[in-house]
């Protein structure tokens, strides 16, 4: 046993000095990347109108403001993944008018006036727009929230409607569906 | 393999290859996963199913974010995209990618894997929570599972026996399919190449009504021979067919069903033991089977959880001139989960499992007495999972059992987890758990044909010689772990697990009566060791994982017993060190190469000297939904022994035993 702990010691000692000194670099932290995954399977399991997509190969693209922390990982996490075929492209704009295109737009902004200016200049072009505010909002379509220790969601049916965005059963069974 | 059941074998090499397949084949349980953190310990979070997603903890008690896996055990997974990008056409090969896993070839489809030292059959190893090794020998079929459609394998490496039950003595393999609304759509794959002749399968998945999707698929495979030490064919080629089915339902708003079902059928070219030199004249064994499945879950609006696992599972295997089994096998398990107040979650359950063979008598050479048994097993178990004040999690829990073979076993552990600040958590844990014996622990017999008498195997012809011993009582394991999980850096993480696992009553062999001897509760043994696994991912692009496992197996003969070769036996079988090296890189998003070097320490009971192999793959994508592969793999060998034996006494440098050969093979994988 003695000769193991050694021989373990030893092994730990010569990876801490191999290690890159970045330690002192941010770390995503986990959260983050749970959200990511969740826009990945939003992606996955809502329907646009055919018009959105230019052909059967056109990109699907998840959309954030220029400011957005999530972005990173974001692109990190979706980087080479694609859903029916049409691949997977983050987009990034300082003004939100310039994103009508997108199939997803996600904001981390809390303030709820921002946000309804935000989703009114989306409103009719089809975008799902997910956000995580205190509140439901009516332009929004999807919103995370923190139940206990997990994150969760909710499906807000009429936004969903109003952007003629089908939601799979499969996305509605495991969120709180709200109308508003 | 057991090696008792290897040693006597020599002089007859048909019938040590026949017990060879018979030892490596496997053949119902459910699961709460205790670490439901453990998909986040590694790969993408994409892979995972939505169910799975809402399920991970992001906020700690204190209400930070979690960045670290906070399972107190040894636990590794590997996502369904490390498999598939890995290009493996079998589980059993996958688990090469596990710290602390040795996986032994021993024939184009037989597969010895092994955690933490001794043979094959201390693992509980379960396909959506069924368990899949058979009552027999404790060993899996490792062919009847396919690589198609895997969500992910958690491997817990140690004890699992409080909530996975008897087996779970040196780890835990549960094989999680994707849920049916994640595979909808139709994929076709195929390929072919040296020694993975031809491959291919369809499968196709839809909606069922408005909340419900269900999946269909067959699959199929030719393998060729495996290699003699010579360099000449092995005869042990096989085809395998198998075709299924998976039904994810969801009845009421708050309930989850799922079905789930296949029917297997294979073949295995071996020589005949009236025969054994001559390649021409051969025969097939046969194994064929089925299983169905059913998991309904009910979530009430409180949280607490109460699922019924219900499954059925048969099947029949089939060696000319030496083994004839069938078996049916009915499950039941049922278990509730809640909170109680706002520190404690507890999950308790109950099962029932029966157990039904019949097995061929003489002129068949490897039989049992009774020929048919019936097996009934009760348990029960209860788990406490209490959080403490500041960043602790303590876990205490015990599983009760009866079973027909040695009455009451009780299997208790105490874990306890702990963070320490945001980048660093260690655990430790103080568990036991038994193994029972098996069905060829207790009755295994040899009938002395006229052909082993004549190769001076045994006599008299015409008797039957028994191995098996009814008084064998349940091997016991006390295991003491501790472990330490590091994210040094934002793309790096180190995961260290160290344990001390104390064995009585491990399984040997008396010498007498001659000439096989008889098994008994011959050993005590004590294995201490560890396993380091580092994740680097220095670039968006690169991620490099490196580990290394390292064991000491001291086994010995308890005072008095004639059992003078099997502790030997059982210390050369496992390598003191193995270490592995995996990487994958996206250069371009529509090129993967992925490669993983190997090395394992050698097998001196068993005449394999230490080897490094490499196994590699390069994919391309000219279109999302078709990806065209090269795959090679055991590259640095024309072909290597993973498991065999020395030829003789008198020539220990000649060795028989079959050895796995360079493969090269091309895939496709279509989907729309």
């Amino acid at each position: 046993m003695k000769q193991l702990t050694l021989r373990f010691s030893r092994s730990l000692l010569a990876l801490l000095l191999a290690l890159p000194m970045t330690a002192a670099a941010e770390e995503p932290d986990f959260q983050s990347q749970v959200k990511a995954a969740f826009l990945f399977n939003f992606a996955k399991f809502v329907n646009w109108p055919a018009a959105k997509f230019a052909d059967a190969l056109a990109p699907l693209e998840i959309c954030v403001l220029e400011s957005e922390p999530l972005s990173a990982v974001l692109e990190a996490t979706l980087r080479g993944k694609s859903v029916d075929q049409h691949p997977l492209a983050v987009r990034r704009s300082a003004r939100v008018e310039d994103l009508r295109s997108c199939h997803l737009f996600y904001t981390s902004v809390q303030d709820a006036v921002a946000l309804n200016t935000s989703f009114a200049k989306l409103a009719g072009s089809a975008v799902m727009t997910v956000h995580e505010s205190a509140q439901t909002l009516p332009g929004g379509v999807a919103r995370f929230f923190i139940d206990g220790r997990k994150l969760r969601f909710e499906i807000n049916g009429a936004a969903a409607e109003r952007e003629n965005l089908q939601l799979s059963a499969r996305l509605q069974n495991v969120a709180v569906v709200v109308r508003q | 393999m057991p090696s008792n059941a290897r040693l006597r074998f020599r002089t007859a090499p048909a019938c040590a290859a026949g017990l060879g397949l018979f030892l490596a084949a496997g053949g119902a349980i459910a699961l709460e996963t205790g670490a439901r953190q453990m998909a986040a310990i590694s790969g993408d979070l994409t892979e995972l199913s939505l169910d799975a997603l809402l399920d991970l903890d992001v906020v700690s008690v204190s209400r930070r974010a979690e960045p670290l896996a906070q399972a107190a055990a040894a636990v590794f997974v590997l996502t369904g995209e490390e498999i598939r990008r890995s290009g493996v056409r079998s589980i059993a090969d996958a688990l090469r990618m596990v710290p602390g896993v040795l996986v032994q070839r021993t024939s184009a489809q037989a597969y010895t894997v092994t955690a933490r030292g001794f043979s094959g059959d201390k693992l509980q190893v379960l396909l959506d929570g069924r368990s899949v090794y058979t009552p027999l020998t404790s060993t899996v079929f490792w062919d009847v599972l396919h690589t198609s459609d895997i969500e992910r394998i958690e491997v817990i490496r140690g004890p699992g026996a409080t909530l996975w039950g008897a087996n779970a003595v040196n780890g835990v393999i549960n094989i999680v399919t994707r849920n049916a609304q994640d595979s909808l759509g139709t994929e076709v794959h195929g390929g072919g190449g040296n020694a993975e002749s031809a491959f291919g399968g369809l499968r196709t998945g839809s909606k069922l009504g408005e909340t419900g999707a269900i999946r269909v698929f067959v699959r199929g495979f030719e393998r060729d021979h495996t290699k003699a030490n010579s360099g000449a064919d092995a005869t042990d080629g096989q085809s395998h067919l198998y075709a299924g089915f998976r039904s994810d339902l969801k009845p009421a708003v708050n309930q989850d069903l799922s079905l789930s079902g296949a029917i297997y059928d294979g073949r295995q070219r071996s020589s005949k033991i009236s025969t054994p030199a001559d390649p021409n004249d051969h025969t097939d064994t046969e194994v064929s089977g089925g299983y169905f499945l059913s998991d309904w879950a009910l979530t009430t609006a409180t949280g607490s959880k109460v699922s019924v696992q219900a499954s059925y599972d048969r099947y029949k295997l089939f060696l000319p001139e030496v083994f004839d089994e069938f078996r049916e096998t009915y499950n039941l398990e049922i278990q509730h989960s809640f909170a109680l107040g706002s520190r404690q979650d507890i999950i308790y359950g109950a099962g029932f499992r029966s157990t039904r063979d019949r097995t061929g008598g003489p002129p068949l050479i490897l039989l049992f007495d009774p020929a048919q048994r019936t097996l009934r097993t009760s348990s029960a178990f209860i788990q406490d999972q209490i959080k403490l004040a500041t960043d602790g999690e303590l876990t205490l829990g015990s599983k009760f059992e009866h079973n027909d073979v040695t009455g009451n076993e009780v299997q208790p552990s105490i874990r306890l987890g702990w963070g320490l600040g945001e980048r660093t958590f260690t655990w430790g844990s103080v568990s036991s758990a038994v193994r029972t014996p098996n069905r060829l622990d207790e009755d295994v017999a040899i009938f002395c044909s006229a052909g082993l008498n004549a190769a001076g195997v045994c006599s008299p012809a015409g008797t039957t010689q028994r191995i098996g011993n009814a008084d064998l009582e349940s091997e016991k394991l006390t295991a003491y772990e501790w472990g330490l999980r590091w994210r040094a850096a934002e793309r790096f993480s180190t995961d260290l697990a160290l344990f001390l696992n104390d064995y009585t009553d491990l399984r040997g062999s008396e010498t007498t009566p001659p000439p096989f001897g008889r098994f008994s509760n011959s050993l005590d043994g004590r294995a201490t060791g560890g396993e380091l696994a580092l994740v680097w991912q220095p670039q968006d692009w690169v991620n490099l994982r490196l580990f290394h496992a390292y064991l000491n197996l001291n086994v010995k003969a308890k005072p008095g017993s004639t059992d003078t070769r099997t502790a030997g036996n059982i210390e050369g079988s496992s390598p003191r060190q193995s270490a592995g090296l995996r990487f994958a890189l996206l250069p371009w998003p529509q090129v993967s190469v992925d490669g993983f070097l190997r090395h394992v320490g050698r097998l001196p009971a068993l005449a394999v000297e230490s080897y490094t192999e490499l196994n590699l793959r390069a994919a391309y994508r000219p279109w999302p939904s078709f990806e065209l592969a090269l795959v090679g793999e055991n590259l640095l060998d024309p072909h290597h022994p993973e498991s065999g034996s020395a030829a003789s006494a008198s020539q220990p440098q000649a060795r028989s035993g079959n050895e796995i050969p360079r493969s090269l093979f091309v895939e496709f994988i279509w989907n729309w």
